[in-house]
């Protein structure tokens, strides 16, 4: 008996004592930093995660939408408790963070490019020079991107350029734009010279970073240094001239294979041409969606959204549904929550010969639509002009039953769940502000002329800065793109535009016609100007961050006090 | 869920009579509230689930020699779980619709054991010193199991019945769901040993010690070391205190010292690991869906083990023939290494790991005072107990010494419960106010020392937020302390009578000293309650309540003491009498047969507004478990009758 006692005890405390490994857990879901990555395909993998972030952001602070509502061809709308767009229509905001949820996305975004550009020497084994390159450029361009978006949104922030975690006060303008030149650079120079195949439709290529070197480089070069063309330093200290974004653009109008499409309007998803489709404009124009499986030519970097959108994923166009028809819908303009409405001055001063006008705004009382049974005052709407951009909105056809559908329901076979099946691109760059932008650069009149030809205008005969800044404003109005000129060329005087062209506008708050300036009885349209000055024309910096920052990160001027909240 | 107090519950045909069954639309106003009945049915109530669990536990002892006991204990839960569900077609409003039915079903295992094995011994030494020995290991492992889930729509039949996966039609990639993965698995090993001494029942001590290792943490930060010691006296049983055998029949002194430590957190906090979930992009054809990968946290491999280290000195007392019997307790609790997600800042660029974020402190007494006696069929005890306790944050391991929690509400800010040093956790940080502007004038006059007008904008009608630093402008440096969720006393008083057969147990409890946030209604489109009547409407009408405003308006967004509630309670949470009716049988075969009457939460005596004081929280953010006192509307609980009997043969 004492026997077997004693074996049983030494087993039993032998198990117990030998199980140090008894702690060790394997990680069955995930992989973590030892083992990731060490291939090419893992290094694609974590270029992807870069590019995933794209579709990260809340619509209502997405930076596609902010640029928008900031700009002088747009009002806040949505319903009487939307507020942030109207906030932000106004330079002001609706809480203390209120873009708390852009700023840490677009540090995700920044954090994946830093981490994969970190870790591309544990992969040893690529197939070519070229398929590294490729990522290290592409990496690169994001980097870019990410910065130059959060640089347009709030001037400057800390620049973070490894996978550690560091609290940095802000960069000042040139290091800031040092790094983003220094990586759009690097891109240009790694990244082939070839036409992107369609397989390839989405990722970033050379042409689409000359383009974002010429974007950056005029909005630095104007917003900071008025316009004098002046040589810029990149962090490895060396330089950038005019001359050089000049050749990286013309080797882009070259080379890289873009071209504009024939007609202005087939770029938009309205100009559908399947059978279901029943919108007379398009009809008596012969217009035909050139789709963006890769006939497209003129798209250079967009963001791809897919037609498998549900509520339990981003893949859906939300930027769409946010400037949709308020609480109703029609063929073609699909229903959405009514954000953004259009400046009628816009409307007024666009020439009506220019196709591009009845191509890119819809008066909701022009007969010759072919478009009836507009509700006014849908669902609390405010701010309603009765006019709406085309170019991202939801588009319906008919299907075989009669019902009104998304045409993404008839081609991709989406959900029938309106808030969720638009899967419009998002174009962030086309090849008419390449042109528009060597026009710019050069002060010539071949860029300019090109653009115009394609909306059968005349071609002007000599440059002039009126020229381009008026063809820039019907040409690229509604992609986030109008702002921006507005500060480059004007810097803190931006907000004298703004308010001539915004002030007295006849609007509808709940279908009782009123002006913007006697909107909410705050006049805060006479401010306007006041308020960009004050803040340059930069917006809040989420004061969350501010408060975990401990001391390090400030907010940007004009946003200390309390008197900014709406 | 919210829910429109203008939406009927079924549709109406032409002549405005209810169709019941057919769940109303939304109003055509307000498209963003739907009918909660028709979202709870469809979304929710066409399920089932199968729980199915079973315990082992094995265990043997030998005693080899006298007083040497040997014992090993092998327990076991095996668990087995599935789950259906439907969700019909339905349409119920703009964003409240689902254009196909869909059918889920889950299903999984889990497996957990633990393994113990001691070994104890007792021994004398000069017969009044008596020594008991305890060593023993324990090994513990969970999360042995595996689960899958799947989803699909477009169910031929139609229905909850057949709602299994195999019954639906297409097989749309875009439309399926498809998961399965391991439980979350992980281990503990433990050794302990123990010693427990007595002399003659009069001094007693005990010494404990444990080393625990958790597999949550990284090699070189496992293991944790606890231990503990407690000694007690009975004084009664001195000599010298013969004189007070009369009226005093137990006394004793009791005074411990103690650490044990806590490691639920995530597991593998201390690795970067790289997740492959929700970071989807599309390149080449239009739904080509491409996967991404990156680090979805910053590791933190010195996670380790939270420490509670607890002082305890207390006093056992029983008076006049144990008639009267007393207990009392003085302790701290200092809590060190407090396991917390990481505040950190967004350039980080990833998720927050799990740190050993910092001390609290918890402080205390708790007494309890019984009576009970008899007075010849009659039976009657009272007891009443009181715990106070202060609660209070000595170290957080951040910059600036603070978590904010990131609980939102209705539209409000986010931060508003914080932890902090200095301070309990979770108090509400918030504005102070100064009653209601009536006129205009008075927003004009309500200046700074500069002469600067604090909130231009007002309209009468309007909060009046107090400026505390000055500075002339209402903001983040305004804010304070306006209360605190944690009681000063929690309470209970309970009866018991019995007589003759009958027996009534009465059973109360409460708190005193919390504050509580109420303010779930946002909207002029929801419900509010009675309080709002009493609302400013004109000068004079009240300094209290604002003028009615949308929810986002800073009346009601920003986080006022408006909002803040004394949660002082009195509960009676059950009363039961009942009757042994085998009292009245002769010979019966039955060794109980009592037949009891039930009420619970008979009546409950408070000043707070809202529908129950006893209320938890609720946030979408599992990170921020330290968060109490926010009244989001719960449903209250509810007055039970019950009548119940108890058989025992």
């Amino acid at each position: 008996m004492k026997r077997i006692f004693i074996y049983l005890l030494a087993s039993m405390s032998v198990w117990n004592l030998s199980c140090s490994d008894f702690l060790e857990t394997d990680n069955l879901t995930k992989k973590d930093s030892s083992n990731f990555p060490v291939s090419p395909e893992d290094a694609t993998q974590s270029l992807y995660g870069a590019y995933s972030i794209m579709l990260a952001f809340d619509a209502a602070v997405h930076p596609f939408m902010i640029g928008e509502i900031l700009s002088d061809n747009r009002f806040g709308g949505g319903g009487q408790n939307d507020q942030i767009p109207q906030a932000m229509n106004v330079f002001k905001v609706t809480s203390d963070s209120q873009l708390g949820s852009t700023w840490p996305t677009l540090y995700k975004g920044i954090f994946r490019c830093n981490m994969l550009l970190a870790s591309l020497d544990q992969i040893t084994e690529w197939d070519s020079n070229e398929q590294k390159n490729k990522i290290l450029g592409e990496a690169h361009f994001l980097r870019a991107h990410y910065y130059f978006t959060m640089a347009q949104l709030w001037g400057t922030v800390p620049l973070v350029i490894d996978p550690t975690p560091q609290n940095n006060p802000k960069a000042t303008p040139e290091e800031l734009y040092g790094q983003i030149f220094y990586d759009l650079k690097t891109a240009i120079e790694v990244l082939p010279s070839v036409q992107q195949p369609a397989s390839e439709l989405g990722r970033a290529t050379k042409w689409a970073a000359e383009a974002l070197m010429a974007r950056a480089y005029l909005f630095y070069d104007g917003y900071y240094h008025q316009n004098a063309r002046k040589e810029v330093r990149l962090v490895d200290e060396s330089t950038i001239t005019a001359n050089q974004v000049i050749a990286w653009l013309t080797d882009c109008i070259q080379n890289s294979g873009h071209q504009l499409t024939d007609d202005f309007r087939n770029q938009w998803p309205y100009s559908i041409d399947i059978p279901e489709a029943k919108y007379p404009y398009a009809a008596e124009n012969n217009l035909s969606r050139l789709g963006e499986d890769g006939a497209n030519r003129e798209n250079m970097f967009v963001i791809r959204h897919s037609p498998s959108g549900t509520y339990d994923n981003n893949y859906s166009n939300q930027i769409d549904i946010y400037h949709g028809l308020r609480d109703q819908k029609q063929i073609p303009f699909g229903q959405g929550w009514g954000f953004g409405p259009v400046n009628p001055v816009l409307y007024n001063e666009w020439p009506d010969h220019d196709l591009r006008k009845k191509g890119s705004i819809y008066n909701v009382n022009d007969e010759t639509e072919g478009v009836t049974g507009y509700e006014w005052g849908g669902d609390m709407m405010w701010q309603e002009t009765g006019f709406w951009e085309k170019k991202y909105m939801p588009i319906n056809v008919e299907d075989e039953n009669g019902e009104i559908v998304n045409y993404n329901v008839v081609l991709y076979n989406s959900l029938q769940i309106f808030s969720v099946n638009n899967s419009q691109d998002i174009v962030l760059i086309r090849f008419a502000d390449v042109l528009l932008m060597h026009s710019e650069l050069t002060k010539t009149t071949e860029g300019i002329n090109r653009v115009r030809a394609r909306a059968k205008l005349d071609p002007i005969a000599s440059y002039s800065e009126e020229a381009l800044q008026q063809e820039r404003r019907f040409e690229l109005a509604f992609e986030n793109v109008r702002y921006y000129d507005l500060l480059r060329w004007y810097g803190k005087e931006a907000g004298v535009v703004l308010k001539k062209n915004m002030s007295g506008a006849k609007i509808r708050n709940m279908g009782v016609e009123t002006t913007i300036n006697r909107d909410r009885n705050n006049g805060y349209f006479d401010n306007i100007d006041q308020r960009v000055r004050e803040t340059g024309g930069f917006l809040q910096i989420p004061n969350d961050q501010i408060a975990l920052s401990d001391g390090v990160l400030e907010q940007n001027p004009g946003w200390e006090t309390s008197n900014v909240m709406f | 869920m919210r829910a429109t107090p203008f939406l009927p519950l079924w549709a109406r045909d032409a002549d405005g009579n209810d169709i019941p069954g057919q769940y109303h639309y939304v109003i055509p106003w307000n498209t963003q509230m739907p009918n909660p009945v028709g979202i709870m049915d469809y979304e929710r109530g066409q399920n089932a689930s199968k729980n199915h669990n079973i315990y082992g536990n094995f265990y043997f002892v030998i005693q080899p020699i006298k007083d040497l006991k040997f014992r090993s204990n092998f327990g076991f839960n095996a668990s087995a779980w599935s789950y259906r569900a439907y969700k019909p077609e339905f349409d119920l409003g703009p964003i409240s619709m689902n254009p196909e039915d869909e059918v889920r079903q889950n299903s999984g295992n889990g497996l957990g054991w633990t393994f113990e094995n001691t070994l104890s011994y007792t021994f004398k030494i000069n017969t009044d010193h008596t020594f008991d020995a305890l060593i023993g290991t324990s090994a513990e492992r969970w999360g042995l199991g595996e689960s899958m889930s799947g989803k699909n729509v477009n169910s031929v039949f139609g229905d909850f019945n057949h709602a299994f996966l195999d019954n639906t039609a297409l097989l749309d990639i875009a439309k399926i769901e498809l998961g399965g993965g391991p439980g979350g698995r992980g281990g503990i090993l433990s050794y302990f040993g123990r010693i427990n001494y007595n002399y003659q029942e009069k001094y007693m001590g005990t010494v404990v010690f444990r080393a625990d290792g958790s597999s949550n943490f990284a090699k070189g930060n496992r293991w944790g070391y606890f231990p503990s010691v407690s000694a007690g006296w009975v004084m009664s049983n001195e000599e010298f205190m013969e004189t007070t055998r009369e009226w005093m029949d137990f006394l004793k002194l009791r005074a411990s010292w103690g650490q044990n430590g806590n490691q639920s957190i995530d597991a593998f906090q201390y690795l970067a690991t790289i997740s492959f979930k929700e970071s989807e992009y599309f390149i080449g054809a239009k739904d080509n869906k491409v996967v991404g990968a990156y680090p979805d946290i910053l590791p933190n491999p010195d996670v380790t083990w939270e420490t509670s280290e607890q002082i305890d000195l207390g006093v056992d007392a029983r008076f006049l023939n144990s008639r009267l019997s007393l207990a009392f307790d003085w302790y701290k609790k200092t809590t060190r290494d407090w396991l917390v997600p990481a505040p950190i800042l967004a350039s980080y660029g990833t998720g927050a790991p799990y740190i050993n974020g910092g001390d609290v402190v918890n402080k205390g007494i708790e007494l309890s005072l019984n009576w009970n006696d008899r007075v010849e069929d009659f039976t009657y005890s009272v007891t009443a107990n009181l715990s106070h306790n202060k609660n209070e944050i000595t170290r957080i391991a951040n910059n600036e010494g603070i978590i904010r929690s990131e609980v939102n509400l209705n539209y409000g800010e986010e931060g508003f419960p914080r932890a902090q040093v200095g301070y309990p956790i979770s108090y509400f940080w918030g504005y102070k106010t100064d009653g209601i502007f009536q006129n205009y004038e008075e927003i004009q006059n309500y200046k700074n020392a500069d002469g600067q007008v604090i909130m231009p904008t007002a309209e009468p009608g309007d909060v009046k937020f107090a400026d505390l630093n000055g500075d002339g402008v209402i903001d983040d440096k305004d804010k304070t302390n306006i209360g605190d969720p944690n009681p000063d006393i929690i309470f209970g008083l309970n009866f018991n009578f019995g007589y003759k057969g009958f027996d009534l147990n009465i059973t109360t409890n409460g708190v005193l000293g919390n504050q509580i946030f109420y303010n779930f209604h946002g909207n002029p489109t929801e419900n509010y309650s009675t309080e709002i009547l009493g609302r400013w409407h004109g000068e004079g009408t009240s300094n209290k309540i604002p003028r009615v405003t949308d929810g986002s308006h800073i009346n009601r967004r920003y986080m006022s003491d408006l909002y803040i509630y004394n949660g002082d309670y009195w509960r009676i949470s059950n009363v039961t009498l009942g009757y042994d009716f085998n009292r009245l049988l002769k010979k019966s075969p039955f060794a109980q047969l009592r037949l009891y009457v039930t009420a619970q939460n008979l009546f409950t005596f408070t000043k707070y507004p809202g529908m129950d004081p006893e209320i938890g929280t609720s946030t979408d953010d599992e990170k921020a478990g330290w968060v109490s006192g926010i009244d989001v509307g719960f449903y209250p609980t509810p007055r039970t009758y019950m009548i119940g009997a108890n058989i025992k043969f």
